[in-house]
């Protein structure tokens, strides 16, 4: 059963397809404490999800995990997720997934604020007076030695605005190139402003599948959109 | 392997408390549905999530109409809001167990 309502939730849920994810935005130095503790209880209970495994389930409809399967999320490229969360990850040695605005981290770093606030981006109150506030791409590099990156479109642009082939260039194809470009590994997965999930609009939904994507990641599915075949890394 | 879960007694508490959360700097736990539109999903076999899924499709529907009764199969907010609730009250049901 595919779809995107209650019914299908419950009978995913019923037949054991689902994963357990937690969705950050900011993770700012006063967090620093209350992050640690948090997902040292999390990885105390449950594994980490690489790629990997979501390829692996998908392949056999079974985890290769001996707890049950989480994922950390980190979104937006945050300068933050960079310096407090990866490192809060490596060193509980978490694997976490970081989707990433690819304009926001192109963005110069006297524009990134204007940048944040002209889409949709949100920013804590302690780091409105920081130079910068998004990652650079050595930060990407690094973080995808040990993490999962992906893109969340070009801009944080929603779903209906992606119109035209230069939008979709910029939204869609250019960040998954620019991510892969970078990290050397596969973006394998996309995600919209608001977790708009596939499914709801045909033109978009086949150019993040003409893109290369494997997967897609809404508010209350990840769904498999392509087998592809995987960017060796 | 069998599950069982009781539902939280005070849902509608449990949503407000979600609805207060400050989404840009909180973590926010959900149960996420794995779907495959290529068709090739085998059928799960992983023991662990088959006795806890049912468990967690029953609660879902009990939150549903408690909390939004109205609310069409295709409301995804209303289905965010209910997962949410779901994965607040118990998410680590699990690792409890």
């Amino acid at each position: 059963m595919t779809g995107h309502g209650f019914e299908q939730h419950k009978a995913a849920l019923h037949e054991g397809r689902y994963l357990r994810v937690v969705n950050y935005h900011n993770t700012p130095y006063s967090m620093e404490g209350q992050l640690r503790e948090e997902l040292a209880a999390y990885a105390a209970s449950f594994a980490c999800v690489t790629l990997e495994d979501l390829d692996h389930f998908y392949a056999t409809g079974q985890w290769p995990l001996d707890r049950p399967g989480f994922i950390p999320v980190f979104y937006e490229g945050y300068l933050n997720n960079a310096t407090v969360a990866a490192p809060i990850c490596d060193e509980l040695g978490i694997v976490a997934w970081f989707p990433v605005i690819t304009r926001f981290i192109d963005c110069p770093v006297p524009d990134q604020r204007a940048f944040a606030q002209a889409h949709h981006i949100d920013l804590v109150e302690e780091e409105l007076g920081m130079d910068r506030l998004a990652m650079a791409w050595d930060d990407v590099a690094a973080i995808a030695e040990r993490h999962v990156v992906i893109p969340h479109t070009g801009s944080h642009e929603e779903i209906a605005k992606v119109l035209s082939a230069e939008d979709v260039e910029r939204e869609i194809v250019k960040p998954r190139r620019d991510v892969e470009h970078v990290t050397g590994r596969e973006a394998a997965a996309f995600v919209w402003l608001y977790g708009t999930p596939y499914g709801t609009s045909p033109a978009q939904d086949a150019a993040v599948r003409d893109a290369g994507y494997r997967y897609q990641i809404s508010n209350t599915m990840i769904q498999r959109i392509g087998r592809g075949t995987p960017t060796p890394s | 392997m069998n599950a069982s879960y009781t539902p939280h007694p005070d849902a509608a508490g449990v949503l407000a408390d979600c609805e207060q959360r400050a989404l840009e700097r909180e973590g926010i736990p959900m149960f996420l549905a794995l779907e495959d539109l290529t068709g090739g999903l085998p059928a799960v076999r992983d023991e662990r999530a088959l006795a806890e899924g049912p468990e967690l499709a029953r609660l879902t529907g009990h939150y549903q109409e408690l909390l939004r009764p109205e609310a069409g199969d295709d409301d995804l907010k209303s289905l965010a809001s209910v997962i949410t609730v779901l994965a607040r009250a118990h998410f680590d049901e699990e690792g409890r167990a």
